[in-house]
């Protein structure tokens, strides 16, 4: 009876490793609830680029490929002198098996890696092995770190092609999404997504990924459209964001041209709406899109407090503030269409962050410990009588809560909130504490 | 505020009550059945599993239904001679996260001399990187839980002084997000059981003033759902581990009276299985070792008096970090 048992699942080894001799092609592996084996024919199915294996065999399967890797390639001792290429094919075989239906297991994939150090695993096969694993488990990080070290080690090579790279490029950003889509609020697909776009830029002799910052902004931006719940994408968004702030001047253009939209009309737009009533600007929306630049932050931000003379660079100041109320704006729209997202606003707290920062920025000012300090300039590092400079001093907050552009924000929010209230969205009260608690907007003498 | 969706009904025949000798029987019943195939699927974790079990079992003050010598004899015979490192059961490769549960088990049982302690110190050593960061094995993953399991490890054998401190801290606040938040690398998204991680780090580090504790704490306490349980990322369902995660960073921020403990308490209790014992992630799954322990030291954290104190940082008998002379910061306000 046993051996039958064990004849029965050394053919299922073996019919899957028919399958996978394919691999290339395969696109999904699953366990298809099957209780019994009632058809008495293999519980290996192949199917339209789908590898499928019926639950009833997994446990045989399972324990009997498992214990023999462990007792024959995993035993304390003979570790040492162990020489995988003795029957590296056999190990293969078991380790395929026994990784399908149990892809958190560290010491297999460890195998995998020592293999593929010798040369007797390709590199290409195991990327598509690791597709398949994530097609099943697409939260699976041990699958998605594997594909890390092997692409770290493939990008070491100097004899890949700028082809390949670009193959390479599609199939990665590809698997994250097929990831992220199976498996809403995905930490490990959108964090691997986020550890290639880092590792491209490491390899920015060999091509542009200024370019792709720019396909990934329009992407995120699509696909967060359509996951209004799922704040790890907009985590991702944000990393987006920041891309574009490193974008040179033709990139820019190019840019703009493809979000398909007037950022600096949206932007202008948005400050003469919310101009402060009380003050002697008296520019319409059509003057404002007349300006430099150079003349729009200086408008926003006027005085500077800086005591070095380092030339502060407006026009990426303009880019990010551009970028960011373009954000707000889509915030904006989100939110009201669809109502109660905690994601939504907490995206939203970013978004009026990095635009606080910048305001900061201006006046070299950081916030530690809920508090106001000086900061050095961050391009001289200018520190002269720093120590007496430590403490604020109340003229700097003034130049804060004086400058057009945080009254702009201010009044912005204060009728974004008032129009969610009457919405009842209830987390317009929430980000109104926020703004005053964690933001610190309460220290302004005209209070939210 | 009713509106949220994504939260748990509690029902009315919940237990209230909490279970303890249903827990004790279900952790001293747990795997042994070694033939099993649920066994075999779970041996790559096997380390960490003893961890869970034991703490426990210590917090209920029923530790003597463990197997002691046993234990600490599979802990020494999971240890790699050559680089030092403990692997999560025997034939397995060494790795961060179970050098540290073998640790805080002989640490608890006072038997870290069953090991090679030095061989730990230098495993431990070896994995970290210029930028301060730890690897989790000789294969390169970085991850601020490995910079945890470092620091931790390595001040439960008083040997602090092997790594460069300061780099570590560095590598962590790195990972520090606009929300006050941290994640697995620099840039990643802000997640409870990873802000653990590195306010634990800090903690242990005693570098709790470069927090930003009120951006922090606030975050934290948003994670706090109607039926009283916590997530640990917004809007997804609440999950009883993140009881311990949560709350255990707010004790260390000296804030847990931000949340509503009352709530939480009723949430945690629900969690219990009155037939098997233990505890699920959510009231009505399956219990498993894992959720059983966290589900125990949030009790312990809201004050529960029958069970013993446990140690926010160290996730461990109070008793034991006071025996060890330990110190883990927690900010005054």
């Amino acid at each position: 009876m046993e051996e039958d048992k064990f004849a029965l699942v050394e053919r299922i080894i073996k019919d899957i490793h028919l399958v996978l001799s394919k691999i290339a092609e395969l696109r999904a592996f699953d366990i298809v609830p099957v209780d019994t084996n009632i058809r008495n024919k293999s519980p290996v199915l192949h199917l339209e680029n789908c590898l499928g294996l019926e639950s009833w065999c997994i446990k045989h399967v399972y324990m009997y490929s498992y214990s023999e890797i462990m007792d024959k390639y995993c035993t304390k001792g003979r570790r040492k002198t162990f020489n995988v290429s003795l029957n590296s094919e056999r190990l293969i075989k078991l380790l395929n098996v026994t990784l399908l239906l149990n892809p958190e297991l560290s010491l297999f994939w460890n195998k995998r890696r020592m293999l593929v150090l010798e040369c007797l695993l390709d590199k290409i096969y195991e990327l598509h092995f690791t597709r398949l694993i994530l097609s099943r488990k697409p939260k699976c990080n041990d699958a998605f770190a594997y594909r890390r070290w092997l692409l770290d080690i493939m990008f070491k090579d100097d004899s890949l092609q700028n082809n390949n790279i670009q193959d390479i490029i599609n199939e990665e950003l590809n698997i994250c999404t097929l990831a992220s889509d199976k498996n809403p609020n995905n930490y490990h697909s959108w964090n691997h997504r986020i550890w290639f776009l880092n590792k491209l830029k490491t390899l920015e002799k060999q091509f542009n990924v200024h370019y792709h910052y720019i396909k990934e902004y329009n992407f995120s931006e699509q696909w967060v459209a359509k996951n209004v719940s799922d704040y790890s994408c907009f985590h991702y968004r944000q990393f987006c964001i920041k891309n574009i702030y490193l974008l040179n001047d033709d990139l820019w253009i190019k840019f703009t041209k493809s979000v398909n939209l007037d950022l600096r009309k949206t932007f202008v737009r948005i400050l003469a709406a919310n101009f402060p009533k009380d003050s002697t600007i008296q520019v319409s929306e059509d003057d404002l899109l007349t300006y430099s630049e150079n003349n729009l932050v200086n408008l926003l931000l006027f005085h500077s407090v800086k005591k070095c003379y380092c030339i502060l660079d407006n026009v990426l100041v303009c880019r990010k503030l551009e970028t960011l109320f373009h954000e707000l704006e889509v915030n904006n729209e989100l939110i009201r269409f669809y109502k109660h997202h905690e994601t939504l606003w907490y995206h939203r707290r970013f978004i009026i962050h990095e635009i606080v920062r910048i305001i900061y920025d201006h006046f070299c000012l950081t916030k530690s410990n809920g508090s106001l300090i000086r900061n050095t300039c961050k391009k001289c590092t200018y520190d002269d009588e720093r120590q007496k400079q430590a403490k604020m001093v109340r003229y700097d907050s003034n130049c804060i809560y004086s400058c057009v552009l945080f009254n702009v924000l201010l009044t912005h929010e204060r009728k974004f909130v008032e129009e969610m209230r009457m919405n009842f969205d209830n987390y317009a009260d929430r980000h109104e504490k926020y703004l005053k608690f964690v933001e610190g907007f309460n220290n302004s003498s005209k209070c939210l | 505020m009713a509106f949220t969706k994504k939260d748990v009904t509690l029902s009315e025949d919940r237990p209230k009550t909490l279970l303890l000798q249903k827990h004790s029987d279900y952790l001293a019943s747990y795997g042994l059945n070694k033939d099993d195939y649920e066994y075999c699927m779970t041996e790559y974790l096997r380390m960490s599993g003893i961890y869970w079990s034991l703490t426990a079992m210590e917090l209920m003050n029923q530790s003597s239904r463990m197997p002691k010598e046993e234990i600490i004899e599979f802990i020494t015979s999971c240890q790699d001679k050559e680089s030092g490192g403990i692997s999560a059961s025997i034939g397995h490769d060494p790795h961060m996260l179970y050098t540290l549960s073998a640790i805080q088990v002989l640490a608890m049982y006072d038997r870290v001399n069953a090991i090679d302690v030095e061989g730990v110190v230098r495993y431990v050593a070896s994995m970290q990187q210029e930028d301060g960061s730890f690897f989790g094995d000789k294969w390169g993953e970085v991850d601020t839980r490995f910079s945890f399991c470092a620091v931790m490890c390595l001040s439960l054998l008083h040997r602090l002084d092997a790594i460069n401190i300061n780099k570590a801290v560095d590598f962590v606040l790195s990972c520090m997000n606009f929300d006050g938040g941290f994640g697995s690398k620099p840039g990643s998204e802000s997640h409870a059981g990873l802000i653990y991680c590195c306010v634990g780090t800090l903690s242990i580090c005693k570098r709790m003033d470069a927090l930003h504790a009120d951006e922090l704490a606030w975050w934290l306490c948003e994670r706090q759902l109607p039926s009283g349980g916590l997530n640990g990322r917004p809007e997804k369902l609440p999950d009883l581990c993140y009881s311990w995660w949560v709350m255990s960073s707010l004790s260390m921020l000296n804030r847990i009276h931000w949340v509503d403990k009352k709530n939480l308490e009723q949430f945690i209790l629900a969690c219990q299985d009155p037939e098997t014992g233990g505890f699920s992630d959510r009231p009505g799954d399956i219990t498993d070792p894992f959720h059983t322990l966290f589900g125990l030291a949030g009790l312990s954290l809201l004050g529960n008096e029958n069970i013993k104190p446990v140690n926010p940082t160290y996730c461990m008998p109070q008793e034991t970090i006071d025996r060890l002379k330990l110190e883990p910061q927690i900010l005054l306000i």
